[in-house]
């Protein structure tokens, strides 16, 4: 009887079990989820972009934190129906990609020949539709635009209202997929209803390791999202090599903010974009003059050398520990994979 | 004690092994019926006169969905249709959210881009049967070069060499043997000529059955009111055509890239047993009742038995 009660209360202990270590905590002045306004304190005016300026001066920059709740976290924002298409463009810090680790790389691979700091990337997935439809709530949770039907037997059906899922073909298996870690996701709601409100759902899936903080830029625009691309291509005249998924990440700039002030800032605060940000994510998406992604990584080490400076993958606090670029070292040999 | 203590763990465990999940899953099987009239066509003969044909070939692909209910024409739609979901966006009927469905025939790869979209599977005996059926319906089949095709083993050469297969199985265009009398003829096609209009069996695979949460005093999959088997044949348009057929799509996602043919082989559109309103077009032919499937060991036969006008 004593061995039963033992186990019994052991079982009880087991309840009282604790997974606070897991997560971040709260970080002051940074939401986990958040809740995006226009600069006056209502909707998000869809913006008139005619030129690539435009694109900065009209993007929102913000930071949210890691989760504090086992759900996913994230920012949302409304806006009311123009009658036309919207764009939702969204670019969450910084840029990522995977280390080619040929020996004999291809012209196309070499830019991609030096590692990565996968320290700094996070991940923003975009989700919009009619926010009556909405199933989170603003500020509190993330939700999606999943409703349940009842038909005539009496049996839920669920319907995705979504209207706004951003895809990208992932070539080899001809699937599609979301933009992942680090990439810019946009996409068009064809044909908004004059007056009528939309929600966007920004979720964070994963959010940088250095500093639990995950900076974006989302811009809520006018038209199409392809217009904003050929902008882009028009101002930065990127390598005629570059795809789309590279050239994407130079529509917003500057979205990787130093850990100072979580926003929401409207239009670019170019006293918060890290140091060297801007000529990185140009070395990434090709753009015309710029340094191929390689060379700029080799550059990076060498400035971080002569300086004496260490690059602090893990825990990024000033420029001078602050590196786009992976550690070299980390690179695999044969039989390392 | 300890005795009793381990079979009690013991039998605790085993009992998890029984949990019942609930689920009534089957492969459902039946037979589709479709009148003569709908089978039949006027052709202009060989001395120009107009005669009035009878041929399974005329029977395009039959789509058969699982549906909640079936509203009677002039409910939704000027024909039966199944009940649809909420219109959430103006202009956009609300989805049907079937629970399964199949086809019984279906758009393959036919070799020729002139017969893009305009070949089912199921309807032919063999390569001569489609060049013939061409011929005689007044489209005759027209190869890369803008040559007439008079010879089945042509086609079935180009298929081979665009497709890289070299069996006519793997064409997937032509019958088999399916009623293994040792013989390929029309009795082996999907479709058979019963004397009383064309019959064809179907099966839905792995089929999770619905019924009516509501009703109580029933044995789910035996007596509740079970979900509505309706479906629909899409007739051939006038260049032998069909509407639901997507020439955008087919030939196994892979298009076909040879030096003088490039091209895709057409596949059904994605949504036809969500909004078949969408491809339903006058001349096609309607199940009228739908059948109720209350019983999963049923295999009902399905009427499609009126035209849409």
């Amino acid at each position: 009887m004593h061995r039963f009660s033992v186990i019994a209360l052991a079982c009880l202990t087991a309840c009282d079990y604790s997974s606070d270590f897991l997560f971040t905590g709260q970080i002051e002045g940074v939401e986990d989820v958040l809740t995006i306004e226009g600069p006056d304190g209502q909707y998000v005016e869809p913006a008139v972009i005619q030129s690539y300026g435009d694109i900065a001066a009209n993007t929102i920059f913000a930071e949210v934190s890691q989760s504090l709740t086992a759900e996913l976290g994230g920012a949302t924002l409304e806006f009311i129906g123009t009658g036309g298409p919207v764009c939702i463009w969204a670019d969450p810090e910084v840029a990522y990609w995977s280390q080619a680790i040929e020996a004999d790389p291809s012209t196309f691979a070499r830019q991609f020949a030096y590692p990565d700091n996968g320290f700094d990337d996070g991940d923003i997935d975009i989700a919009g539709g009619l926010s009556v439809f909405y199933t989170g709530s603003p500020g509190e949770r993330m939700g999606d635009f999943v409703v349940f039907y009842e038909d005539s037997l009496g049996n839920e059906v669920p319907i995705s209202l979504v209207e706004c899922l951003p895809k990208q073909r992932e070539s080899l298996s001809g699937t599609y997929v979301t933009a992942g870690r680090g990439a810019a996701e946009n996409c068009t709601i064809a044909g908004t209803e004059v007056g009528v409100a939309y929600t966007v759902a920004l979720t964070a899936w994963s959010v940088p390791l250095d500093d639990d903080r995950l900076s974006f830029g989302v811009l809520v625009a006018r038209g199409e999202c392809s217009d904003l691309l050929l902008l882009t291509k028009a101002e930065l005249e990127p390598n005629r090599t570059a795809p789309d998924a590279q050239v994407q990440e130079c529509v917003i700039m500057g979205e990787s903010l130093e850990a100072k002030d979580a926003g929401p800032h409207y239009g670019r605060p170019d006293d918060l974009v890290w140091g060297g940000s801007l000529e990185f994510e140009e070395a990434f998406c090709r753009a015309d003059g710029a340094e191929r992604l390689d060379k700029f990584c080799e550059a990076e080490a060498d400035l971080k050398f002569e300086n004496g400076e260490i690059c602090d993958w893990r825990a990024v606090t000033d420029d001078a520990g602050r590196c786009y670029c992976g550690d070299i070292n980390d690179t695999p040999d044969g039989g390392g994979l | 004690m300890h005795r009793i203590t381990l079979l009690l763990a013991l039998s605790s465990l085993s009992a998890g092994c029984t949990y019942d999940e609930g689920l009534i899953i089957r492969n459902l099987t039946g037979t589709v019926r479709v009148s003569a009239e709908a089978a039949t066509r006027t052709v202009v003969s060989a001395d120009g006169t107009e005669v009035p044909l009878t041929d399974a070939k005329f029977i395009g692909p039959v789509y058969l969905g699982l549906y909640p209910s079936v509203i009677p024409a002039g409910g939704v739609e000027r024909y039966s249709h199944p009940e649809r979901g909420p219109q959430y966006k103006e202009g956009i009927a609300g989805d049907t959210y079937p629970y399964g469905g199949t086809s019984i025939g279906d758009f393959r790869f036919s070799c020729f881009e002139e017969l893009k979209c305009d070949v089912v599977s199921g309807r032919f005996v063999d390569f001569d049967d489609i060049v013939d059926w061409f011929t005689l319906v007044g489209v005759p089949v027209i190869d890369e070069a803008g040559a007439v095709v008079t010879n089945g083993d042509y086609m079935r050469q180009t298929c081979y060499d665009l497709l890289d297969v070299n069996t006519d199985r793997e064409v997937r265009l032509t019958a088999e043997d399916r009623n293994t009398d040792g013989k390929i003829d029309k009795q082996d096609l999907d479709f058979v000529d019963d004397g009383n209009g064309f019959v064809a069996e179907f099966t839905i695979y792995q089929q999770e059955f619905a019924w009516d949460q509501e009703q109580e005093d029933c044995e789910p999959g035996i007596d509740c009111k079970g979900f509505a088997l309706w479906g629909f044949m899409d007739a051939p348009g006038p260049s032998l055509n069909f509407t639901t057929c997507d020439p955008s799509d087919g030939a196994n996602s892979v298009p076909i890239n040879d030096y003088d043919a490039e091209f895709r082989g057409g596949a059904p559109y994605k949504d036809i047993l969500n909004s078949p309103s969408k491809y339903i077009t006058a001349g096609d032919w309607v199940s009228n009742d739908g059948y109720q499937w209350d019983n999963i060991y049923d295999q009902p036969e399905l009427l499609i038995d009126t035209e849409v006008q």
